[in-house]
């Protein structure tokens, strides 16, 4: 799976399949385009529900998707960003397949990484997941230039929030096209560490 | 001689005004700045890693000082509030010192600002700056002192969704408590924060423990060991195994899985032992100040009784 040190890539929106499948785990990315975020579980959830319904309002083809609770206000008629950041991706495996597979978006950005089922349908559709670092409100926002939009105004976890971004990163891919999963191979080590380990104390593992 | 009195009375005691401006600044020093042991804790850890997770470290460091720098949180997970509080004995406090955190919290959740998250348990209704027990508070008393030191601890959520707790049987000795120390920070993995400090309450009853793994991971410098050599040991012991699973930053692998392990202990019964395990994100967020009849200052660290 490679030593740790992948290629650095500056994207563009809206993402092109073929460069998606490029991608490797261990690649660093800086975005610049639009970033569609949908902060919590209850914006998938209803853009799935109109999706279905022939009703969404947003179209998500090739588009990169964050999952970032958001401080935002509105002043003078414009959204004006306070802060935003990456919250655990895996609050929301059990709906990313669905959202990849009926979207066709080409990224999701988070942190933590997915399960199996969400790593299916990005090999199947061409999307790649990209770990920002958790915890880093502070700098990321810092690349968010401009809100573009907010669609479904009221509670933030229910709303989506266009991002306009330069350089934003960096973002590493965590999660490729060819199938490898940096946190399921990390998870894999650390399992057979705490085998040896307990061995070692004298104990059955789990 | 009676005015004389009257002035002597008043300077005595600790404002309330004082107070609630102290515990606001602790806490908005706490959501925009890592203490200073965390900083070279982390500035160590990224000497020893390679890529990705070099990259990693350099980035929470960088975020830090921008954060500083725009005095904007750290994180978007700006967390329950909670605060440590320990009251000198010889101080003059003649107010509700619940309602003045409450009161600075608010004030922190407007300015900074901060986004509503206190959540009804029941309805999950949200409020800003409003919840039931909200700010949680910690006391403790401190006889000869005629101060309050007050820690601000805003908690996140990534890293309190793992913590656990678990009663041993008698006749066992540490290594099933260590195997669950070790298993809990697996189950965490790359999803709360890592590199993570762990504190572990061992002993007590159910809620001492609990209290205990918490101040371990929220209240101690990350380079202060315990007191006692036999626990420092296992200190040491069980960061250099949590350390050797190669989850690493953000759990995408390396040799820093957690910047230190933290235990508290207490007596126990004869029937069993309490352990708790406390994980606390990387930033590991908290600010200490001492409040007093002439004004409050900022302090590196809590004083443990």
């Amino acid at each position: 799976m490679g030593d740790g040190v992948g290629l650095e890539y500056r994207l563009k929106t809206p993402l092109q399949e073929q460069d998606i499948r490029r991608l490797k785990v261990y690649d660093t990315i800086y975005l610049t385009g639009a970033i569609y975020n949908l902060p919590d579980q209850p914006a998938y959830a209803r853009s799935l529900d109109l999706q279905a319904k022939g009703q969404s309002p947003i179209d998500l083809t090739n588009s990169a998707t964050m999952h970032a609770p958001t401080c935002a206000s509105k002043i003078g008629g414009k959204w004006v960003l306070a802060y935003a950041g990456v919250t655990t991706s895996w609050r929301l495996r059990k709906i990313i397949p669905d959202f990849i597979k009926q979207f066709k978006v080409r990224a999701i950005i988070g942190k933590g990484g997915l399960d199996e089922a969400s790593h299916k349908a990005m090999q199947e559709c061409g999307c790649v997941y990209l770990a920002q670092v958790g915890g880093c409100a502070a700098l990321y926002s810092t690349m968010v230039k401009e809100i573009i939009d907010v669609i479904w105004t009221g509670r933030m976890p229910e709303s989506i929030y266009i991002f306009r971004v330069e350089e934003y990163g960096p973002l590493i891919v965590g999660m490729d096209t060819y199938g490898n999963n940096i946190y399921s191979e990390v998870e894999r080590n650390a399992a057979e560490r705490q085998k040896d380990i307990y061995e070692r104390l004298g104990l059955p593992d789990h | 001689m009676c005015v004389a009195r009257v002035i002597t009375m008043v300077t005595m005691a600790v404002s309330r005004e004082v107070f609630v401006r102290a515990a606001a600044e602790a806490m908005l020093k706490a959501e925009t700045t890592i203490p200073e042991d965390v900083k070279d804790t982390l500035q160590k850890a990224c000497e020893k890693e390679k890529p990705p997770a070099k990259q990693i470290l350099q980035t929470m460091l960088l975020n830090c000082s921008v954060a500083a720098e725009k005095a904007k949180p750290i994180c978007q997970d700006t967390g329950i509030p909670i605060y440590f509080v320990k009251v000198g004995l010889k101080a003059q406090i003649d107010f509700d010192i619940s309602k003045a955190l409450g009161e600075a919290y608010s004030r922190v959740a407007r300015e900074l600002p901060l986004p509503p998250i206190i959540t009804n348990p029941v309805t999950r209704a949200t409020s800003l700056d409003v919840g039931e027990r909200i700010p949680i508070v910690h006391y403790s008393v401190d006889v000869n002192s005629d101060h309050v030191d007050i820690c601000a601890v805003p908690q996140g959520w990534g890293a309190e969704s793992w913590c656990a707790i678990k009663m041993f049987p008698p006749g066992e000795d540490m290594r099933p408590k260590k195997k669950f120390i070790l298993d809990t920070v697996v189950a965490a993995g790359g999803r709360a924060c890592p590199p993570v400090v762990v504190g572990v309450g061992l002993g007590g009853d159910f809620e001492l423990a609990a209290k205990m793994a918490k101040e371990a991971s929220s209240l101690r410098p990350l380079t202060k060991r315990h007191t006692d050599p036999e626990i420092a040991q296992l200190e040491e012991e069980l960061l250099d195994m949590v350390n050797s699973l190669g989850i690493g930053p953000m759990g995408m692998g390396g040799v820093t899985t957690a910047l230190a392990v933290n235990i508290e202990t207490a007596s126990t019964h004869i029937p069993g032992t309490f352990v708790a395990v406390s994980i606390h994100c990387w930033p590991v967020r908290r600010a200490v100040v001492r409040v007093d009849k002439s004004g409050y200052r900022f302090l590196p660290q809590w004083e443990m009784v």
